[in-house]
């Protein structure tokens, strides 16, 4: 498990066991068993040194539901993407998804849109996996793009 | 998600806007519109891949194919402009130009190369096998098609047939047959 992965774990372990804590970080967050839904979570992951107050990741859901294996069901997740600079770089939208933080895995048949550059790339699609530690993430149907942009410039035959 | 995988969105989906260099004025703005079954996105190996009736439209043109795939360039590259796209299947582009002419193009695949060597730019759509491009003057075969973006003109290489029509003023045709 590379560092990224093991931060995200952790992220997403203070996002889920922290309703438990009284909103304190557990090192061991994996083993605290968590029997119920946690509503109005939010967990923040930050860029490395020397820029380790800027948030990289922003990730909110309204609701997590533990299951079996250590997975997790999230409703309305929300995932904001920021530069090291602070810049909103994208958001990411999903109605629901199940998370294997071990796994570094979300997937969801449901659906997914993706914001880029201030909307001005918007991606929706049914049906996601991402693959956390490998940087991959697939639609498996419908996908749709629209790219709003002055840059477009057809000079081909 | 993760920023990496981000930017790997932004600078593939800006390869599909088409060859854009910082020397040309921006034209107007407009949408572009990208449709298909399925998405794979690596940013680690930095390849978008875009499966299954794929089809990209903007006011210009249609470019549909069943595979689009883009590769990016390295991370901590200076130029992020994507260095190779490749459209397969049942490549069919449908195109107004610069001029208003209509083009229509198809071909088994497509590959768009970009590279800067010493300051040179080389942009180039390289069509084939069984390319042909039909327009309103005509239709003309090459094995392959070579589009080449900053001269403007098309290459060809062999198996070169050319049809076209012959106005009945002969002031434009291409063959200046006067």
């Amino acid at each position: 498990m590379n560092g990224q992965t093991k931060a995200l774990c952790l992220a997403v372990g203070i996002m889920c066991f922290s309703p438990m804590l009284g909103g304190t970080p557990s090192p061991s967050g994996q083993q605290v068993p968590l029997s119920g839904p946690a509503t109005r979570l939010t967990s923040v992951e930050y860029w490395p040194a020397p820029n380790d107050k800027q948030a990289k990741l922003r990730l909110d859901g309204a609701e997590m539901t533990p299951l079996p294996d250590t997975k997790f069901e999230v409703k309305q997740l929300t995932v904001h993407a920021f530069s090291e600079a602070g810049k909103l770089q994208a958001v990411v939208e999903a109605p629901e998804c199940v998370y294997a933080p071990l796994d570094g895995v979300a997937n969801s048949s449901g659906h997914l849109q993706l914001k880029l550059m201030d909307d001005k790339i918007h991606v929706e699609g049914d049906g996601f996996e991402w693959q956390q530690s490998e940087d991959t993430l697939a639609i498996s149907n419908h996908v749709s793009t629209v790219i709003k942009t002055g840059a477009w410039k057809f000079s081909a035959p | 998600m993760r920023t990496k995988l981000a930017l790997l969105f932004v600078v593939a989906l800006a390869a599909l806007a088409g060859a854009q260099t910082n020397s040309t004025p921006a034209p107007k703005s407009q949408e572009i519109y990208l449709t298909s079954g399925r998405g794979f996105f690596d940013g680690t190996a930095r390849v978008v891949v875009y499966y299954d009736h794929v089809v990209v439209t903007n006011a210009q043109g249609r470019l549909a194919c069943e595979r689009l795939t883009i590769h990016l360039p390295p991370d901590g590259a200076p130029d992020s402009h994507p260095t190779n796209a490749v459209a397969e299947t049942n490549l069919d582009v449908f195109c107004v130009d610069n001029k208003g002419r209509t083009n229509h193009l198809v071909a088994d695949k497509g590959i768009y190369a970009y590279g800067v060597r010493n300051g040179v730019t080389n942009e180039t759509f390289t069509f084939g096998p069984h390319a042909t491009n039909t327009t309103d003057e005509g239709w003309f075969t090459g094995e392959p098609l070579i589009w080449d973006v900053q001269k403007t003109n098309f290459d060809f290489g062999s198996g070169v047939e050319m049809h076209f029509k012959v106005r009945s003023d002969n002031s434009t045709s291409p063959f200046n047959m006067k």
